[in-house]
Protein backbone atom coordinates (compact mmCIF):
# COMPACT_ATOMS: atom_id res chain seq x y z
CA UNK A 1 0.00 0.00 0.00
CA UNK A 2 1.37 3.53 -1.10
CA UNK A 3 1.99 5.96 1.06
CA UNK A 4 0.64 9.78 0.69
CA UNK A 5 4.38 10.57 0.68
CA UNK A 6 4.57 8.05 -2.34
CA UNK A 7 1.53 9.72 -3.50
CA UNK A 8 2.81 13.12 -3.47
CA UNK A 9 5.99 12.15 -4.86
CA UNK A 10 3.75 10.41 -7.70
CA UNK A 11 2.15 13.57 -8.40
CA UNK A 12 5.30 16.08 -8.39
CA UNK A 13 7.15 13.15 -11.51
CA UNK A 14 3.84 13.16 -13.48
CA UNK A 15 3.81 17.28 -12.81
CA UNK A 16 7.41 17.14 -14.09
CA UNK A 17 6.39 14.80 -17.03
CA UNK A 18 4.09 17.24 -17.85
CA UNK A 19 0.93 15.35 -17.71
CA UNK A 20 -2.45 17.31 -17.11
CA UNK A 21 -4.39 17.08 -13.60
CA UNK A 22 -7.35 15.59 -15.55
CA UNK A 23 -4.71 12.45 -16.15
CA UNK A 24 -3.09 12.40 -13.46
CA UNK A 25 -6.39 12.39 -11.72
CA UNK A 26 -7.65 9.47 -13.57
CA UNK A 27 -4.78 7.34 -13.10
CA UNK A 28 -5.33 7.47 -9.45
CA UNK A 29 -8.75 7.00 -9.45
CA UNK A 30 -8.21 3.81 -11.34
CA UNK A 31 -5.53 3.10 -9.08
CA UNK A 32 -7.90 2.88 -6.28
CA UNK A 33 -7.20 6.98 -4.77
CA UNK A 34 -10.14 8.73 -3.62
CA UNK A 35 -11.23 12.06 -4.79
CA UNK A 36 -10.74 13.75 -1.67
CA UNK A 37 -7.28 12.45 -1.05
CA UNK A 38 -6.32 13.25 -5.19
CA UNK A 39 -7.92 16.49 -4.56
CA UNK A 40 -5.62 17.08 -1.14
CA UNK A 41 -2.81 15.98 -2.80
CA UNK A 42 -2.92 18.02 -6.18
CA UNK A 43 -3.62 21.19 -4.19
CA UNK A 44 -0.70 20.76 -2.82
CA UNK A 45 1.17 21.70 -5.90
CA UNK A 46 0.45 25.27 -7.32
CA UNK A 47 -2.05 25.28 -11.17
CA UNK A 48 0.79 26.99 -13.33
CA UNK A 49 2.82 26.08 -16.12
CA UNK A 50 6.21 26.99 -14.69
CA UNK A 51 8.34 23.65 -14.07
CA UNK A 52 9.52 21.93 -12.29
CA UNK A 53 6.12 22.03 -10.23
CA UNK A 54 5.90 24.85 -7.45
CA UNK A 55 4.58 23.99 -3.84
CA UNK A 56 2.43 25.49 -2.21
CA UNK A 57 2.82 26.72 1.45
CA UNK A 58 2.37 23.78 4.03
CA UNK A 59 1.78 24.65 7.80
CA UNK A 60 4.03 24.58 9.93
CA UNK A 61 4.91 23.35 13.82
CA UNK A 62 7.59 24.81 15.67
CA UNK A 63 8.40 24.63 19.60
CA UNK A 64 8.06 28.82 20.03
CA UNK A 65 4.43 28.27 18.74
CA UNK A 66 3.49 25.16 21.32
CA UNK A 67 5.09 27.37 24.12
CA UNK A 68 2.68 30.69 23.02
CA UNK A 69 -0.64 28.87 22.23
CA UNK A 70 -0.60 26.53 24.67
CA UNK A 71 -0.16 28.90 27.51
CA UNK A 72 -3.03 31.35 25.61
CA UNK A 73 -5.46 28.78 25.91
CA UNK A 74 -3.98 26.86 29.13
CA UNK A 75 -4.61 30.24 30.57
CA UNK A 76 -8.28 31.23 28.85
CA UNK A 77 -9.49 27.77 29.87
CA UNK A 78 -8.24 28.64 33.66
CA UNK A 79 -9.62 32.54 33.51
CA UNK A 80 -12.78 31.63 31.94
CA UNK A 81 -13.53 28.32 34.50
CA UNK A 82 -12.51 31.61 37.31
CA UNK A 83 -14.82 33.99 35.80
CA UNK A 84 -17.61 31.69 35.56
CA UNK A 85 -17.07 30.52 39.50
CA UNK A 86 -17.07 33.97 40.70
CA UNK A 87 -19.97 35.35 38.80
CA UNK A 88 -21.98 32.11 39.39
CA UNK A 89 -21.11 32.79 43.64
CA UNK A 90 -21.90 36.76 43.23
CA UNK A 91 -24.91 35.19 42.00
CA UNK A 92 -25.20 32.84 45.07
CA UNK A 93 -24.75 35.60 47.79
CA UNK A 94 -27.25 37.92 45.44
CA UNK A 95 -29.72 35.02 46.62
CA UNK A 96 -28.41 33.66 49.58
CA UNK A 97 -26.49 36.25 51.81
CA UNK A 98 -24.45 33.56 53.70
CA UNK A 99 -21.41 31.99 53.29
CA UNK A 100 -17.95 31.44 54.23
CA UNK A 101 -16.51 29.42 51.59
CA UNK A 102 -18.28 31.90 49.36
CA UNK A 103 -16.11 34.24 50.06
CA UNK A 104 -13.37 32.43 49.82
CA UNK A 105 -13.92 31.22 46.09
CA UNK A 106 -14.30 34.84 45.04
CA UNK A 107 -11.21 35.57 46.96
CA UNK A 108 -9.55 32.62 44.71
CA UNK A 109 -11.09 33.26 41.88
CA UNK A 110 -10.39 36.99 41.27
CA UNK A 111 -6.92 36.05 42.50
CA UNK A 112 -6.66 34.14 39.42
CA UNK A 113 -8.34 36.97 37.19
CA UNK A 114 -6.27 39.65 38.23
CA UNK A 115 -3.27 37.06 37.40
CA UNK A 116 -4.50 35.69 33.67
CA UNK A 117 -6.47 38.24 32.23
CA UNK A 118 -3.43 40.75 31.65
CA UNK A 119 -1.89 37.71 30.58
CA UNK A 120 -4.86 36.58 28.07
CA UNK A 121 -4.73 39.75 26.79
CA UNK A 122 -1.04 40.72 26.19
CA UNK A 123 -0.33 37.24 24.45
CA UNK A 124 -3.06 37.83 22.61
CA UNK A 125 -2.73 41.49 21.50
CA UNK A 126 0.80 40.24 21.04
CA UNK A 127 0.46 37.61 18.50
CA UNK A 128 -2.40 39.59 16.38
CA UNK A 129 0.39 41.94 16.10
CA UNK A 130 2.82 39.30 14.92
CA UNK A 131 0.12 37.43 12.59
CA UNK A 132 -0.82 41.16 11.37
CA UNK A 133 3.03 41.43 10.39
CA UNK A 134 3.85 38.06 8.93
CA UNK A 135 0.63 36.08 7.90
CA UNK A 136 2.70 33.10 6.68
CA UNK A 137 2.42 32.46 10.73
CA UNK A 138 -1.20 31.65 10.31
CA UNK A 139 0.43 28.58 8.79
CA UNK A 140 1.05 27.13 12.44
CA UNK A 141 -0.87 23.98 12.60
CA UNK A 142 -0.70 24.46 16.41
CA UNK A 143 -2.14 27.28 16.26
CA UNK A 144 -5.23 25.48 14.34
CA UNK A 145 -5.08 22.88 16.82
CA UNK A 146 -5.50 24.34 19.84
CA UNK A 147 -8.25 26.81 18.93
CA UNK A 148 -10.39 23.59 17.43
CA UNK A 149 -9.93 22.28 21.09
CA UNK A 150 -10.52 25.17 22.53
CA UNK A 151 -14.09 25.32 19.54
CA UNK A 152 -14.38 21.51 21.19
CA UNK A 153 -14.45 22.67 24.94
CA UNK A 154 -16.83 25.43 24.41
CA UNK A 155 -19.39 23.44 22.12
CA UNK A 156 -19.30 20.66 25.13
CA UNK A 157 -19.87 23.47 27.68
CA UNK A 158 -22.33 25.12 25.91
CA UNK A 159 -24.09 21.68 25.40
CA UNK A 160 -23.85 20.46 28.63
CA UNK A 161 -25.33 23.85 29.90
CA UNK A 162 -28.42 22.86 27.74
CA UNK A 163 -29.11 19.92 28.96
CA UNK A 164 -28.41 21.02 32.69
CA UNK A 165 -31.04 23.73 31.60
CA UNK A 166 -33.57 21.55 30.62
CA UNK A 167 -32.70 19.24 33.52
CA UNK A 168 -33.53 21.47 35.48
CA UNK A 169 -36.92 22.25 34.01
CA UNK A 170 -37.58 18.93 34.37
CA UNK A 171 -37.16 18.78 37.93
CA UNK A 172 -38.60 21.97 38.69
CA UNK A 173 -35.44 23.46 39.58
CA UNK A 174 -35.89 26.42 37.00
CA UNK A 175 -34.97 29.13 39.64
CA UNK A 176 -34.55 32.65 38.79
CA UNK A 177 -30.73 31.75 40.33
CA UNK A 178 -30.59 28.92 38.07
CA UNK A 179 -31.40 30.77 35.54
CA UNK A 180 -28.48 33.60 36.23
CA UNK A 181 -25.66 31.11 36.89
CA UNK A 182 -27.29 29.01 33.52
CA UNK A 183 -26.72 32.35 31.38
CA UNK A 184 -23.09 32.91 32.74
CA UNK A 185 -22.29 29.40 31.05
CA UNK A 186 -23.85 29.95 28.37
CA UNK A 187 -22.53 33.59 27.63
CA UNK A 188 -18.70 32.65 28.57
CA UNK A 189 -19.05 29.44 26.69
CA UNK A 190 -20.92 30.99 23.78
CA UNK A 191 -18.33 34.24 23.49
CA UNK A 192 -15.18 32.06 23.88
CA UNK A 193 -16.80 30.19 20.88
CA UNK A 194 -17.95 32.57 18.70
CA UNK A 195 -14.82 34.86 19.20
CA UNK A 196 -12.66 31.92 17.76
CA UNK A 197 -15.29 30.77 15.22
CA UNK A 198 -15.23 34.34 13.55
CA UNK A 199 -10.99 33.92 13.90
CA UNK A 200 -10.92 31.00 11.55
CA UNK A 201 -13.39 32.15 9.56
CA UNK A 202 -11.41 35.05 9.08
CA UNK A 203 -8.21 33.74 8.56
CA UNK A 204 -9.87 30.87 5.89
CA UNK A 205 -12.01 32.52 3.77
CA UNK A 206 -12.70 29.45 1.66
CA UNK B 1 -17.51 41.20 15.64
CA UNK B 2 -14.46 39.70 17.11
CA UNK B 3 -13.68 43.63 18.28
CA UNK B 4 -16.73 43.50 20.33
CA UNK B 5 -16.47 40.28 21.78
CA UNK B 6 -13.19 41.04 23.00
CA UNK B 7 -14.16 44.46 24.68
CA UNK B 8 -17.19 42.43 26.34
CA UNK B 9 -14.80 39.82 27.91
CA UNK B 10 -12.41 42.53 29.30
CA UNK B 11 -15.72 44.21 30.62
CA UNK B 12 -16.93 40.84 32.43
CA UNK B 13 -13.68 40.19 33.89
CA UNK B 14 -13.29 43.66 35.17
CA UNK B 15 -17.09 43.34 37.02
CA UNK B 16 -16.28 40.23 38.21
CA UNK B 17 -13.02 41.33 39.80
CA UNK B 18 -14.25 44.93 40.59
CA UNK B 19 -17.75 42.99 42.23
CA UNK B 20 -15.30 40.47 43.84
CA UNK B 21 -13.33 42.92 45.77
CA UNK B 22 -15.66 44.88 46.68
CA UNK B 23 -18.01 41.80 48.41
CA UNK B 24 -15.16 40.17 49.91
CA UNK B 25 -13.17 43.67 51.17
CA UNK B 26 -9.26 44.15 50.77
CA UNK B 27 -6.78 42.25 52.78
CA UNK B 28 -7.41 44.54 56.21
CA UNK B 29 -10.87 43.71 56.01
CA UNK B 30 -9.85 39.77 55.40
CA UNK B 31 -7.61 40.22 58.48
CA UNK B 32 -10.14 40.75 60.56
CA UNK B 33 -12.49 38.54 59.69
CA UNK B 34 -10.28 35.98 60.10
CA UNK B 35 -9.49 37.50 64.02
CA UNK B 36 -13.34 37.66 64.39
CA UNK B 37 -13.71 33.76 63.42
CA UNK B 38 -10.43 33.15 65.69
CA UNK B 39 -12.32 34.83 68.46
CA UNK B 40 -16.00 33.38 68.01
CA UNK B 41 -14.05 29.88 67.66
CA UNK B 42 -12.02 30.54 71.20
CA UNK B 43 -15.61 31.54 72.51
CA UNK B 44 -16.89 27.98 71.27
CA UNK B 45 -14.37 26.04 72.72
CA UNK B 46 -14.10 27.85 75.81
CA UNK B 47 -18.51 27.19 76.17
CA UNK B 48 -17.53 23.32 75.92
CA UNK B 49 -14.83 23.52 78.65
CA UNK B 50 -17.55 25.95 81.15
CA UNK B 51 -20.47 22.87 79.86
CA UNK B 52 -18.46 20.31 80.57
CA UNK B 53 -16.77 21.13 83.78
CA UNK B 54 -20.75 22.26 85.11
CA UNK B 55 -21.52 18.86 83.91
CA UNK B 56 -18.79 17.27 86.42
CA UNK B 57 -19.48 19.45 89.06
CA UNK B 58 -23.26 19.64 88.53
CA UNK B 59 -22.99 23.72 89.14
CA UNK B 60 -21.99 26.20 86.74
CA UNK B 61 -18.87 27.87 87.82
CA UNK B 62 -19.08 31.10 89.04
CA UNK B 63 -16.33 32.69 87.19
CA UNK B 64 -13.41 31.59 84.77
CA UNK B 65 -10.68 31.79 87.04
CA UNK B 66 -8.98 28.31 87.92
CA UNK B 67 -11.13 26.62 84.91
CA UNK B 68 -9.45 23.52 83.95
CA UNK B 69 -10.09 21.85 81.03
CA UNK B 70 -11.62 18.15 81.28
CA UNK B 71 -9.70 15.07 80.66
CA UNK B 72 -9.24 14.76 76.90
CA UNK B 73 -9.91 18.42 76.03
CA UNK B 74 -8.09 21.27 74.47
CA UNK B 75 -7.31 24.39 76.87
CA UNK B 76 -9.39 27.13 76.03
CA UNK B 77 -8.02 31.03 75.38
CA UNK B 78 -9.38 33.17 77.50
CA UNK B 79 -8.41 35.86 76.52
CA UNK B 80 -8.57 37.64 72.70
CA UNK B 81 -5.56 37.02 71.05
CA UNK B 82 -5.52 40.61 69.57
CA UNK B 83 -6.35 42.85 71.69
CA UNK B 84 -5.73 40.55 74.68
CA UNK B 85 -9.18 41.65 76.87
CA UNK B 86 -10.60 38.86 78.19
CA UNK B 87 -13.76 36.89 77.02
CA UNK B 88 -16.84 37.76 79.36
CA UNK B 89 -18.46 34.85 80.79
CA UNK B 90 -21.90 35.83 82.94
CA UNK B 91 -24.18 33.22 83.99
CA UNK B 92 -27.97 33.60 83.50
CA UNK B 93 -29.53 31.22 85.32
CA UNK B 94 -29.12 27.49 86.99
CA UNK B 95 -28.06 25.79 83.69
CA UNK B 96 -27.29 28.64 81.55
CA UNK B 97 -24.64 30.93 80.32
CA UNK B 98 -23.39 33.34 77.83
CA UNK B 99 -19.69 33.64 76.74
CA UNK B 100 -19.10 37.38 74.65
CA UNK B 101 -16.84 38.83 72.69
CA UNK B 102 -15.94 42.35 71.28
CA UNK B 103 -15.67 41.67 67.54
CA UNK B 104 -13.49 43.67 65.26
CA UNK B 105 -16.15 44.11 62.36
CA UNK B 106 -20.00 45.00 62.85
CA UNK B 107 -21.41 41.21 63.43
CA UNK B 108 -24.44 42.10 60.81
CA UNK B 109 -22.47 43.16 58.44
CA UNK B 110 -19.55 39.94 59.38
CA UNK B 111 -22.58 37.44 59.96
CA UNK B 112 -22.10 35.36 56.83
CA UNK B 113 -18.37 35.25 57.49
CA UNK B 114 -18.60 33.84 61.57
CA UNK B 115 -18.64 29.98 62.10
CA UNK B 116 -21.44 28.39 64.28
CA UNK B 117 -23.95 31.32 63.48
CA UNK B 118 -27.01 29.78 64.24
CA UNK B 119 -25.73 29.78 68.08
CA UNK B 120 -24.46 33.01 68.08
CA UNK B 121 -26.46 36.30 69.79
CA UNK B 122 -26.02 39.57 68.23
CA UNK B 123 -25.53 42.09 71.27
CA UNK B 124 -25.06 45.79 70.98
CA UNK B 125 -22.25 47.16 69.27
CA UNK B 126 -19.88 44.76 67.91
CA UNK B 127 -20.67 42.36 70.82
CA UNK B 128 -21.72 38.71 70.42
CA UNK B 129 -22.26 36.03 72.56
CA UNK B 130 -22.57 32.13 72.48
CA UNK B 131 -25.57 31.05 74.81
CA UNK B 132 -25.36 27.58 76.40
CA UNK B 133 -26.43 25.12 78.63
CA UNK B 134 -24.95 23.19 80.69
CA UNK B 135 -26.13 19.74 80.00
CA UNK B 136 -28.54 18.52 83.20
CA UNK B 137 -27.05 15.07 85.23
CA UNK B 138 -29.86 12.62 86.20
Amino acid sequence: MASRDELSLFIRDALVAGKSRADITSALIHAGWSEREITDALGAWAETAFTPPVPRPVQTVSARDFFVYALTFGILLVGAVNLVIVLQVLVDLLFDNDGYAAVGRIRFGVSVLIVTAPLYLWLTLRERRRLARDPALLRSAIRKWMTYIALLLAAGTLLGDLIATIYALLTGDFTTQFILKAGIVGLVAGGIFLFYYNAIGQEEPE
Amino acid sequence: MNRILFIGFCLAVAFAIGVGLWVVGGPEYARRVEQDRQRVFDLDVLADQITCVGQVKRVLPDNLQGLKPCFGRQEANRNDAVTNAPYRYTVLGPDTFEVCADLAIDPKAARRTLPYKNDLVLRGGNTVCLERRKFIAD
